[in-house]
């Protein structure tokens, strides 16, 4: 996800969280990820159930 | 000589020498330059002069403008002489050109002996040949060829020029869409222009958000960008958007260029890596079928390789309509399995998938941040959109304007052509507006919507549009998917290990896509504590 670099959590955020301090470095990214994406993904089904709503 | 025998004799009667007689001028430059530099006077009065000394009356002159003689056929100056060579009631003896090379570069003698067929000579009025002497053929004949040694060494002077220019980063043809341009002799000076904005959002949906072609279309036109899916595809291609130069001159050498990058590489190669993924084993799968959804993500369970999708013609002669299957070709391997069959135990799966309640800080805080982010993106599409729609309902104003003044049924028509489709290009814009303008929504919303959506990625699925469909298969099951057939249902090969296996599934399984936050909050969103430790299927 090049485009959202800028808006990706840094990886100091993440481990302030007492449960992902001792993630290993791939877990983490993984983390960072996963999280990034999902909430791209929500922000457009968002957009989308807000659509359907607006129409129904 | 018996007179009457002349009608019963063979060849041409050897004509008079070319004094008297009717004649044309044709003179042509081969660039504006050589036209502001009255090069063209010059050998107008050259010509005029031949023609006065040769006792020639001049019935036309033909050129007078700038045309290359490289290729004969393309220029239409010429083209007009010989027409009126041939068409000509007065017998035209002689076409006077101030050089043999102002005649032809191409070093071919056809294009002359058309001019002989017709009854003329090409005569030069700076060589004073005689074309009808052996000599002066000769001579005419040198002429040419030097031209077209002349044009092949200048040629071979200016690509190596241009080789040259691209090795050191210069562009030297018309810089593509989404880029202004100027060029002097000294410098180059390439920009990014609003389309380019627009071509790096398309990157950016193809590379993020693995969009189809059409789907890009689509919200480019709404944006006011007009492209074909055929030029579209083409556009994504070109390494010129990532600051890489790919010329046929380079032999096959793609090269860094000076100018600006619209895109990164990595969303370059991401873009195009998508558009490779359609191609699989030698055979195309589809990936943008909204009837088939999982195509990248399910697997043959025999070979391990992209399944790809196929419409059965028994089913659709029986059934009327397109019935899909999801099929492995690789010989052996004789995977078969309806599309309908494998969705509703994919559906069935992934309503048992969400994402842990501990992630839900992580997710808050960057949910603001996706919020911020693209909430602004989309204010900007909207201004776009908006802009466009405008332009276009005053034009449609402007086309119901002229409808009610049509003076005949032929502008009616046109008027009423015209109106469809702007009312069609208004009623495609305003559908992607709705949908952006919807996207400016408050935050507290949507970070309370992304919340509870997360014990329920299949909802989200369902809404997704397919580009994302195919994203959150990606996210839960990194290494696809594969239907065991025997036993009817989905096996994932892998799953993301922060995602979550809720403990009561059945509690998610029938959630209707259309229900509002309201009732979504009712719902009782029993998801165990995953934690860090890998989910199980």
């Amino acid at each position: 996800m090049q485009e959202y670099e800028n808006i990706r959590l840094k990886r100091e955020d993440v481990i302030k969280f007492a449960q992902y301090a001792n993630l290993n470095e791939k877990d983490l990214e993984s983390l960072i990820e996963i999280i990034l994406q999902y909430s791209v993904i929500t922000y457009k089904a968002y957009n989308k159930f807000n659509t359907s709503i607006v129409y129904e | 000589m018996n007179k009457n025998f002349k009608d019963f004799a063979k060849g041409k009667p050897v004509q008079e020498d070319a004094t008297g007689g009717y004649c044309i001028i044709y003179n042509r430059v081969s660039s504006k330059e050589q036209l502001d530099g009255q090069s063209l006077e010059t050998q107008m009065e050259k010509c005029e002069q031949y023609a006065g000394k040769l006792g020639m009356t001049i019935t036309e002159k033909f050129g007078g403008t700038f045309e290359s003689a490289k290729s004969d056929r393309e220029r239409k100056e010429f083209n007009r002489m010989l027409d009126f060579l041939k068409k000509s009631k007065k017998p035209i003896k002689a076409v006077i050109v101030y050089s043999t090379s102002r005649f032809s570069r191409t070093g071919s003698t056809t294009i002359i002996e058309e001019v002989e067929k017709r009854g003329a000579q090409v005569r030069s009025a700076t060589s004073g040949y005689d074309p009808k002497t052996a000599q002066g053929k000769f001579i005419q004949n040198m002429e040419l060829a030097t031209a077209r040694l002349d044009n092949d060494i200048k040629r071979a002077t200016t690509i190596d020029n241009s080789i040259s220019a691209l090795r050191k980063g210069r562009w030297i043809a018309k810089a593509p869409r989404g880029y202004d341009q100027k060029t002097t002799k000294k410098e180059q000076t390439i920009t990014i222009n609003d389309e380019g904005k627009k071509i790096k959002q398309a990157f950016e949906w193809k590379a993020n958000q693995n969009l189809t072609n059409e789907e890009i279309r689509v919200k480019l036109q709404a944006m006011g960008f007009i492209i074909c899916k055929q030029k579209l595809s083409e556009l994504l291609k070109n390494p010129f958007y990532c600051g890489y130069m790919s010329h046929n001159f380079l032999n096959g050498e793609v090269i860094k260029g000076n100018h600006p990058a619209i895109v990164s590489e990595d969303v370059f190669f991401k873009a195009n890596g998508m558009l490779n993924k359609s191609h699989s084993n030698g055979y195309e799968v589809k990936m943008d079928k909204p009837d088939v959804p999982l195509l990248g993500t399910i697997k043959c369970p025999h070979c391990g390789r992209n399944m790809t999708a196929a419409i059965s013609t028994k089913m659709k002669k029986k059934y009327d309509r397109d019935i899909y299957y999801y099929v492995c070709w690789n010989k052996g391997c004789k995977q078969n399995n309806s599309a309908k069959i494998v969705h509703e135990s994919y559906v069935d799966i992934l309503s048992g998938y969400g994402l842990p309640d501990d992630l839900t800080d992580l997710l808050e805080m960057q949910m603001k941040k996706t919020f911020a982010y693209l909430n602004q993106d989309s204010a900007e599409q909207a201004s776009s959109m908006k802009s466009k729609l405008t332009k276009i309902e005053n034009n449609i104003k402007q086309v119901e304007d002229n409808w009610a003044l049509a003076t005949d049924q032929r502008q009616a028509d046109i008027c009423k052509r015209k109106l469809k489709e702007l009312d069609n290009e208004k009623e495609l814009i305003e559908s992607e507006l709705q949908k952006v303008e919807n996207v400016s929504l408050n935050l507290p919303k949507y970070i309370e919507y992304g919340i509870e959506m997360k014990n329920n990625l299949l909802n989200i699925w369902q809404l997704a549009e397919l580009g994302e469909k195919k994203k959150i298969q990606n996210l839960v099951y990194p290494d696809g998917i594969v239907f065991n057939k025997k036993i009817g249902l989905i096996e994932p090969l892998s799953v993301n290990k922060f995602i979550a296996l809720k403990a009561n599934k059945t509690n998610l399984y029938d959630i209707n896509n259309k229900r509002t936050i309201s009732q979504i909050d009712q719902l009782s969103l029993n998801v165990p504590e995953a934690g860090l430790e890998p989910a199980q299927p």
